[in-house]
């Protein structure tokens, strides 16, 4: 066999080679152009699967409806920014528009963070895509200009922490029925929304595992479920005076969103060194 | 022939002169209490240009003079005629309390007492207090600010609180408002308030003395005068034997002066020792000796002691006469400042708007060639400043970076301002003029802090429209036309911050106010924590900060209130003493050590109050050097002021400093301490929570390391070494122990789950089943049950319908099995079925050792029941929260370190508290500071940010990241503050820092990381001793020792 080939190679006589020169030179542009548009798809892909990623420029489209406005935008005016992109935001229909008020925001709060930031950061939090982004921005908010409005705390009704209490005894005793049934009282289902993370992993998680238990059929037998179970439930007992240990076995240890304000390319997304909107795109020269 | 004084000092011819007579005062008419005061200064100022002025005879005439004025102004006053004059009504009071040997306790007039018409209260009802009272609400037209001011200061003299003052006033309106009542005693209350008010000082035996040798010597003269016009020659003779005999007594005395032996001196001292031996009387030095608790020599020569109370240069070194101990309070003086109303934060938060309202304005005024007079456009571009402007007055010092924005786009819009009435105009916009037409219209809705705010801002503003001069001269003209008429004075030299300058020039002038109102309980801490906030906001440097706090404690000084008892005026007075910096580094130490000398010798301020604001000096811990050897007595006199004020002045620490500018120094020992320790805390495992806060504990030791260090403190850097050391070393398995050492019970051996169920479940009758509840007793070292034989025991001890079996199974259950994890979570569950009894109850009450009890009863049994699982159990959680113990210890220690003595207290159980106690002594060092240039942010940025991560914490690690992050900077503020040349160092370990937070998994990694870095931002604080680096000595005042970062 490889005999064969050998022969088979050596056999190639010189019109052959010829030819297949020929038709290489004939489908080159053809792979060169899949090539490109491949990477071009890659590269599409990885803008949409790295939301963290610094915000792609504006397509020509979006931003054509707004060419006279954005040219005339200074960065020696941060306001104009700010106002253009509440503007943007308001009329727009589509994601490019939505990511060109993205930008305008961001450009407000990186041209003048003492001033705009908490405005720009609030707006970029209302046209947030995702409830994670909205709150990272809303607390950056806090950060950048806040002065303490934003008081959240953990809180629940003494009769809601009753009745989901009896819906994680019964749970643990494996009668998932009852505790179905204790979940639909008093609104122990909103409490169990909000503790469904440490006592289970998720709320749906703990209710899936209820209704797969038999009425008495047994005791679960996982120590750490039962263990969740029990600090979960005293630390709502508890209150604010909990010990620590039981504050971050409710709560967690997650960190404190945090900003940078010395790196305004993670805060902001735009490269505050290009503010100039030239030839529909953002450059760094008026 | 005698002269009397009134002829001899105001050539008054006849007998005894009536008071008007006296006084050169016509003799009919009304008469005002300032003519009287006027004619009583006359007539003083002629006995003040007599040659025997100074005579006895002189100031007796001065006293009949004052008697005869004081008598004329009771008229008045009684009569209800016009204000009483200021001096008569300090002349009266201090004339009643010298009346008066041991001064009593004003007495209360009780409303009740005069309820009965005609038949209640008379005069003798009264007491001396209460006449004063009387007279002084009744010539200031009743209860008002005046009264209250003159009746503060009389009060005070008496010894009476506002409290029971606004009692006594209360009392008498009430007694003046029943007229019946007051009708028929009137005149007699006049009578006694005269006779108790007017009355002549009793005779002393020193004034009998006086006169005798006062009409001796008035006798000779009478008789030399007759005998020298006699002109006979009897005369003659008679004078020149007398005058002869006169020039030979003097020769002997004269003789016997010079010639007299010093053997007679010394013998005569001798004898004076010997005088006051036997009369065992103490000398006076010995007694100040003791006084000032040092063991002093005896007074034995007189020559020797004076060589030892006074120095080489002649400065009294004795121990000062009148020292004290140091006022005593219930609570320590102080408070700290009650956050921003959220309608300031709110109104703050707008202050893009302001802003944006200003450059609004200032474009329809440039649009409108700067003029208002034909143009409605330049009418609403003024309206629209004002506005704006009054918007930024009524939240500025919460506004951090708006308000500059503000002040700026006022002048811009100044700026745009031609013409006069135009430039009027811009001065209107101004808040807080007399103009200030905005202001005007809610003024009586306004707080007296609002008031100051407004004022504050627009002296600022139109300061920082005089002195820019980028303004035109016309307006700069009107603007310091405009600060006159607010009687604000001018910056004059250099002045970075116009602003600040003038704005904390109008909140230093309010302290007074402020003060008197918080003495007469019309304001509350509240004003003097948004003064604060107003003062923090505008002292762009620590000397603004300086002179508002200085202005502060001098009106405290001064204004009349009870000191020495609880109140909000000692209060603030101890604020301020705690936010000023005595430690005599940076540029505000000169005039804090002026003004310590200035108070302490000021005879304006009794020393009373000297007393008290010296033993809060001495109380408080971040003033080391000041000791209770310099607290002055209540019964000071000049002397020992001025004595004690050069002792505080000597004592007050002189800081000399370097270009390497102020180290902490430190021998090769500690060097070597601090940095092993250091990497050790660099390598100690960081997996899970608990190794993360126990890390931020060990950082917490090492800040208390550096401050021990740096105070020279070795007992506080032993203990804090030995804290450090116990967190690193303490092994892993020792943090997860049960803090209580209970230990559960475990299934015995042998014995398999659900025997109990099966032998159970074999007999229904009682007597089996106790016969089974009688083996589970007997099981051999049991402790604990399976699951299956738990459940089924946890609802017979519950629920059982046989009474007897159910109290024997309980028995052995509490007996055998109370400690047992599965029957415990049995119970527990058992408990949600509800329907338990009264006995199911007490069966709880004993296994867990917590009385259960009410309609509520399952809910507080379900937590006990958690609560003893949870002590039960070795487990990670336990470790976190003995490591959260250990940073609560270790920054509540640093926390008192930094002069938050009672961080211990506040911060006693949360970690997150004490890290913010620590947090807030690092700031109010940070405060004291000087720096050119904020770094790495101001202070007021660094508290926004800290109250904004505190906003959004949810769990206590959480709040304690949102602390660690401003500690961070705090620590960063106080190193570069005094080594300058370690700034780039210390930027670089805050933008690791920023990053470390930024990419931390977990808050308590983020608080972790936090605290590492402020122990490394310490350590750049430290260097060599002298000895081993000579040529960057950086000597340390030797009373500076307890100095501090």
């Amino acid at each position: 066999m490889n005999m064969n080939v050998k022969q088979g190679g050596a056999g190639f006589g010189r019109s052959e080679s010829l030819r297949f020169r020929a038709i290489a030179r004939a489908i080159a542009p053809a792979i060169f152009a899949c090539v490109m548009l491949a990477l071009a798809g890659i590269g599409g892909l990885a803008a949409q699967s790295a939301p963290d990623a610094p915000i792609a420029p504006s397509a020509p489209s979006a931003a054509s409806r707004w060419d006279t406005r954005l040219a005339a935008l200074d960065p020696l005016r941060p306001m104009d920014y700010l106002e253009l992109g509440e503007e943007v935001a308001d009329a727009a229909t589509n994601d490019a528009d939505r990511r060109l008020a993205r930008e305008l925001f961001g450009y407000a709060g990186a041209l003048d963070s003492a001033r705009l930031g908490r405005s720009a950061m609030l707006a970029l939090a209302a046209i947030a895509e995702t409830p994670g982004e909205r709150m990272r921005a809303s607390s950056a908010a806090e950060l950048v200009g806040g002065r303490g409005a934003a008081r959240t705390a953990f809180s629940a009704d003494p009769a809601q922490i009753e009745a989901l209490s009896r819906a994680i005894s019964f749970h643990r005793r494996g009668d998932g029925r009852k505790a179905l049934a204790a979940l639909r009282q008093d609104d122990a289902d909103a409490l169990l929304d909000k503790v469904g993370e440490p006592l289970a992993g998720t709320a749906k998680v703990f209710r899936e595992e209820c209704k797969a238990m038999r009425s008495n059929s047994g005791a679960v037998p996982i120590a750490d479920i039962v263990r969740r179970g029990l600090l979960v439930e005293l630390a709502l007992r508890s209150g604010d005076l909990r010990p620590p240990a039981l504050d971050i076995a409710l709560l967690g240890d997650a960190p404190l969103i945090e900003i940078d304000l010395a790196d305004p390319m993670s805060t902001w997304r735009v490269d505050p060194s290009k503010p100039w909107w030239r030839n529909g795109h953002w450059s760094g020269n008026g | 022939m005698s002269m009397t004084p009134e002829r001899r000092f105001l050539g008054l011819e006849g007998g005894a002169p009536d008071d008007r007579t006296l006084l050169a005062l016509p003799h009919d008419g009304a008469l005002k209490s300032g003519q009287i005061e006027g004619a009583l200064e006359r007539r003083v100022d002629e006995i003040a240009r007599h040659p025997l002025s100074g005579s006895p005879e002189a100031r007796r005439l001065m006293h009949q003079l004052e008697l005869a004025a004081d008598r004329l102004q009771a008229e008045i006053a009684l009569a209800g005629k016009g204000p009483l004059h200021p001096a008569a009504a300090r002349r009266a009071a201090a004339r009643v309390q010298r009346s008066q040997t041991t001064p009593t306790k004003a007495a209360v007039v009780a409303p009740a007492a005069v309820t009965d018409v005609g038949t209640g209260l008379t005069s003798d009802d009264l007491t001396d207090f209460d006449r004063v009272a009387l007279a002084v609400l009744v010539v200031s037209g009743g209860w008002n600010a005046t009264s209250a001011k003159r009746l503060a200061v009389i009060a005070e003299e008496y010894g009476i609180s506002i409290v029971d003052l606004d009692r006594v006033v209360q009392g008498l309106t009430e007694f003046l408002s029943k007229g019946d009542g007051m009708r028929g005693v009137m005149g007699e209350v006049g009578t006694h308030a005269r006779s108790s008010l007017m009355s002549a000082p009793r005779t002393t035996r020193s004034d009998i003395a006086e006169g005798a040798v006062e009409r001796v010597f008035e006798r000779i003269n009478d008789v030399l005068r007759d005998e020298v016009s006699g002109d006979t020659m009897g005369s003659r003779v008679r004078l020149t034997v007398f005058f002869v005999l006169f020039a030979v007594s003097w020769m002997l005395v004269l003789g016997w002066l010079f010639f007299s032996g010093k053997s007679d001196e010394s013998g005569a001292a001798d004898e004076a020792g010997t005088v006051l031996a036997e009369s065992g009387a103490e000398p006076k030095d010995a007694a100040a000796a003791k006084a000032g608790g040092k063991a002093g020599s005896k007074a034995g020569s007189k020559a020797g002691g004076d060589a030892a109370s006074v120095d080489a240069n002649g400065k009294s070194v004795a121990p000062i006469a009148a020292l004290a101990a140091a006022a005593k309070f219930p609570r320590p003086p102080g408070f700290s400042p009650t956050v921003t109303p959220a309608a300031v934060v709110e109104s703050a938060s707008a202050g893009a708007r302001w802003i944006s309202d200003l450059e609004q304005a200032t474009r329809e005024l440039a649009a409108n060639q700067g003029r208002v007079e034909s143009s409605a456009d330049g009418g609403h571009a003024f309206g629209l400043a004002a506005k704006a402007m009054s918007r930024a007055a009524d939240a500025w010092p919460a506004a951090g970076a708006y308000r500059n924005d503000a002040v700026r786009a006022f002048g811009a819009f100044a700026r745009a301002a031609r013409g006069n009435v135009a430039m009027i105009k811009v001065m209107s916009t101004v808040p807080g003029g007399i103009t200030d037409t905005v202001v005007e219209s809610s003024r009586a809705s306004m707080s007296a802090w609002q008031r100051t705010w407004h004022a504050a801002f627009g002296a600022g503003c139109v300061a920082s429209l005089a002195l820019d001069p980028a303004q035109s001269p016309e307006l700069a003209a009107a603007a310091r036309e405009e600060l006159r008429q607010r009687s604000v004075a001018i910056p004059r030299g250099e002045t970075t911050d116009p602003f600040g300058a003038v704005a904390i020039e109008v909140l230093a002038a309010a302290a007074p106010r402020m003060t008197e109102q918080l003495a007469l309980g019309t304001i509350g801490l509240d004003e003097v924590s948004r003064w604060n906030e107003a003062v923090l906001a505008a002292g762009s440097s620590p000397k603004l900060r300086v002179e508002a706090l200085l202005a502060l404690i001098d009106a405290s000084l001064r204004t009349a209130g009870a000191l020495d008892q609880p109140g909000p005026l000692v209060d603030t007075l101890a604020f301020a003493i705690r936010s000023l910096d005595f430690t005599g580094r940076g540029a505000d130490a000169e005039p804090v050590r002026a003004a310590l000398r200035a108070w302490i010798t000021d005879k304006a301020i009794p020393p009373s109050r000297i007393w008290v604001f010296t033993s809060l000096l001495d109380a408080d811990l971040g003033i080391a050097w000041y000791g209770p050897d310099l607290v002055l007595a209540t019964n000071a006199d000049a002397g020992a002021r001025v004595d004690l004020a050069e002792r505080v002045d000597k004592a007050f620490p002189r800081v000399t400093t370097t270009t390497a500018g102020e180290a902490v120094l430190v021998d090769n020992a500690q060097m070597e301490i601090w940095k092993k320790n250091l990497a050790t805390l660099e390598k100690l495992a960081h997996v899970d929570p608990y190794q993360r806060l126990r890390n931020a504990a060990a950082a917490l030791a090492l800040g208390r390391l550096l401050r021990a260090y740096e105070a020279g403190d070795v007992k506080a850097a032993k203990a804090a070494d030995g804290a450090f050391a116990d967190l690193a070393e303490r092994a892993e398995k020792d943090w997860g122990i049960s803090p209580t050492g209970q230990r559960a019970g475990i299934v015995a051996s042998g014995s398999t789950d659900g025997e109990f169920v099966k032998a159970w479940n074999a007999t229904r009758d009682a007597k089996g089943r106790l016969n089974v509840v009688k083996d589970l007793r007997a099981r051999a070292a049991a402790g604990d049950l399976g699951p299956q034989d738990a459940r089924l025991v946890a609802m017979e001890v519950l629920r059982g319908n046989q009474p007897e079996v159910r109290a024997e199974l309980g028995r052995v259950v509490l007996d055998r099995y109370s400690n047992g994890r599965e029957l415990l979570r049995a119970v527990l569950d058992g408990l949600a079925d509800g329907g338990s009894g009264e006995e199911a109850r007490i069966f709880v009450t004993s296994l867990t050792g917590t009385t259960v009890a009410g309609r509520d009863w399952i809910s507080e049994a379900r937590k006990a029941i958690l609560e003893k699982l949870y002590q039960l159990e070795d487990s990670k959680e336990h470790a976190v929260d003995l490591a959260c113990a250990d940073v609560t210890s270790n920054a509540a220690a640093l926390a008192v370190a930094f002069g938050r003595a009672d961080a211990t207290t506040i911060a006693a159980t949360r970690p997150d508290r004490a890290l913010a106690a620590a947090a807030d002594g690092m700031r109010a060092e940070a405060a004291k500071r000087y720096m050119a240039e904020p770094f790495p942010a101001p202070i007021d940025e660094i508290e926004r940010t800290r109250i904004a991560r505190r906003s959004l914490a949810q769990s206590v690690t959480q709040r304690m990241a949102a602390e660690t992050a401003a500690m961070v900077d705090y620590a960063a503020m106080l190193v570069v503050a005094r080594q300058p040349m370690v700034r780039s160092t210390v930027a670089e370990l805050l933008a690791a820092s920023r990053r470390a937070r930024t990419a931390s998994a977990s808050a308590s990694d983020q608080a972790m990381a936090d605290l590492e870095t402020v122990a490394r931002i310490f350590g750049t604080a430290l260097a060599p001793k002298g000895t081993d680096r000579a040529a960057m000595v950086v000597p340390i005042d030797v009373a500076n020792e307890g100095g501090v970062l």
